[in-house]
């Protein structure tokens, strides 16, 4: 098996393993500390944005960080 | 069926209100406001290497409850000395090639996009360009959103293309095709109480002009010859992000790890860890650190004795490397309206912390970011 389909079928655990924790749902009134601004789960988006594009430009691996952006001839 | 108690029942939407998984911190003055946000950052690298400017700003305007109309404009000033090739330099040490100081582009990039929520789903649909003397690109993406389980779990699904033309300062209109397609799918989930977990896998499929056309790699029997890369790469990655609140040290502390693979060879892995506090003041700090690691594509060398047959590139980016940098981050909630984030980071690029492959170290170097954003929500 390969290296992309280790990491695929290893996604697919996880995934599932979460949609069946999902089953324990969290009572919207339990929800106080996860909306405190330290547990935002998404940091700020020109931030990131920014950080993203550097690692590309300067790294020859990938992440899974979600789609959109043009590429560029960053050196 | 038991009742609901009037209390229980209005504590209940009370808290239904509250933000989901995809809370953001400045997000306050309403589910659906109008956002402006601009952002300056200077990039620099050691040895007199490249050094960019960014400006970046952008908006966010409501239609109604459900509707929203996103617009971004960026502007990229780059100058400064970028790798070539690597030569034999003195007493055999292989030494590396710089261009002359006097690269000068400038990049300008934008997209506007339209942004639908219609009950439990979310739906976003982005067109974008960018420009530069050498580089074009078009691009659209897709992306849906779904919560589930009283907004416990999200799904996130997304499609983009991007159509690129590459092309050199010596042959400014001389476009090749570079096309690329990204297809993304992610889960946020609520843990528990203090606990956040995002699972997300992207794979990527490229093709045409993937070379460098500014770079060269050094054959020792013939001189130099342009950077060849395959014209097909296919990447596929993984991202776990942990965030958990700590009440202990009244933080919280985040944890993100990515591994991925091509086609070409380059297997990499890279783990960030973040702790944020919130403190007196509406003020909101951040520190972490960065480690990241690769090796070097198969068909990268950093001389070669011979003409290669195939893909050959001496690009330090292609090299076994790896990186340990540090970040922070400071945000000052000014009023209910605005706030100002400063942020920078500190990366040191080593041969010695690749996970495979070769490298040299005159490939090694610093560079660092510094941004300041100033954010507004009405």
């Amino acid at each position: 098996m390969t290296l992309a389909a280790r990491l695929i079928v290893l996604a697919a655990v996880v995934v599932a393993l979460l949609a069946t924790a999902g089953c324990a749902t969290v009572q919207p009134w339990e929800r106080g500390t996860l909306a405190k601004p330290v547990m935002a789960i998404e940091d700020p988006a020109h931030e990131t944005a920014q950080k993203l594009r550097t690692y590309g430009a300067k790294e020859g691996g990938a992440s899974a960080t979600g789609v959109g952006g043009g590429g560029c001839g960053c050196n | 069926m038991a009742a609901i108690s009037p209390r229980l029942a209005a504590l209940t939407a009370a808290a239904m209100a509250l933000p989901a998984v995809h809370v953001r911190a400045a997000d306050a003055p309403g589910e659906n406001p109008w956002g402006v946000d601009a952002t300056h950052l200077e990039y620099s690298e050691s040895g007199g290497r490249m050094n960019v400017r960014v400006n970046q700003a952008s908006a966010v305007v409501p239609i109604g409850e459900s509707f929203r109309l996103k617009a971004n404009f960026i502007q990229d000033l780059m100058s400064g000395a970028s790798p070539v090739f690597n030569a034999p330099g003195p007493g055999g040490k292989t030494q590396q090639v710089l261009t002359g100081a006097s690269v000068f582009d400038n990049r300008k990039a934008g997209d506007i996009g339209a942004d639908a929520s219609i009950g439990d789903n979310q739906l976003l649909l982005r067109q974008g360009w960018s420009k530069e003397n050498d580089y074009k690109s078009t691009w659209t993406s897709l992306e849906g959103k779904r919560d589930f389980n009283r907004k416990s779990t999200t799904l996130a699904v997304g499609f983009a293309f991007s159509d690129d033309g590459v092309s050199s300062h010596d042959a400014p209109n001389d476009f090749h095709t570079r096309i690329k397609r990204d297809f993304f799918a992610g889960v946020t989930q609520i843990v528990d109480e203090r606990s956040l977990v995002a699972v997300s896998l992207e794979y990527s499929y490229s093709n045409g002009f993937l070379s460098d056309p500014y770079k060269l790699v050094f054959v020792q029997s013939s001189g130099l010859l342009r950077d060849a890369r395959p014209d097909q790469r296919r990447q596929t990655a993984a991202t776990v992000k942990y965030l958990a609140y700590v009440p202990a040290i009244d933080s919280a502390l985040q944890a993100i790890g990515s591994l991925s693979t091509d086609n070409w060879g380059i297997r990499s892995g890279a783990l960030e860890l973040q702790w944020k506090k919130e403190l007196p003041g509406e003020w909101l700090v951040n520190a972490g650190a960065r480690y990241y690691t690769q090796s070097s594509a198969d068909f990268y060398a950093p001389l070669y004795l011979s003409p290669p047959g195939g893909a050959h590139s001496s690009d330090y980016r292609l090299a076994g490397f790896g990186s340990i940098g540090w970040l922070a981050g400071v945000t000052q909630r000014l009023t209910p309206n605005f706030s100002v984030q400063i942020a920078a980071e500190r990366t040191y690029r080593r041969v010695g912390l690749r996970s495979g492959g070769t490298g040299i170290d005159v490939d090694n170097y610093i560079w660092g970011l510094y941004l300041v954003t100033l954010q507004a929500r009405f």
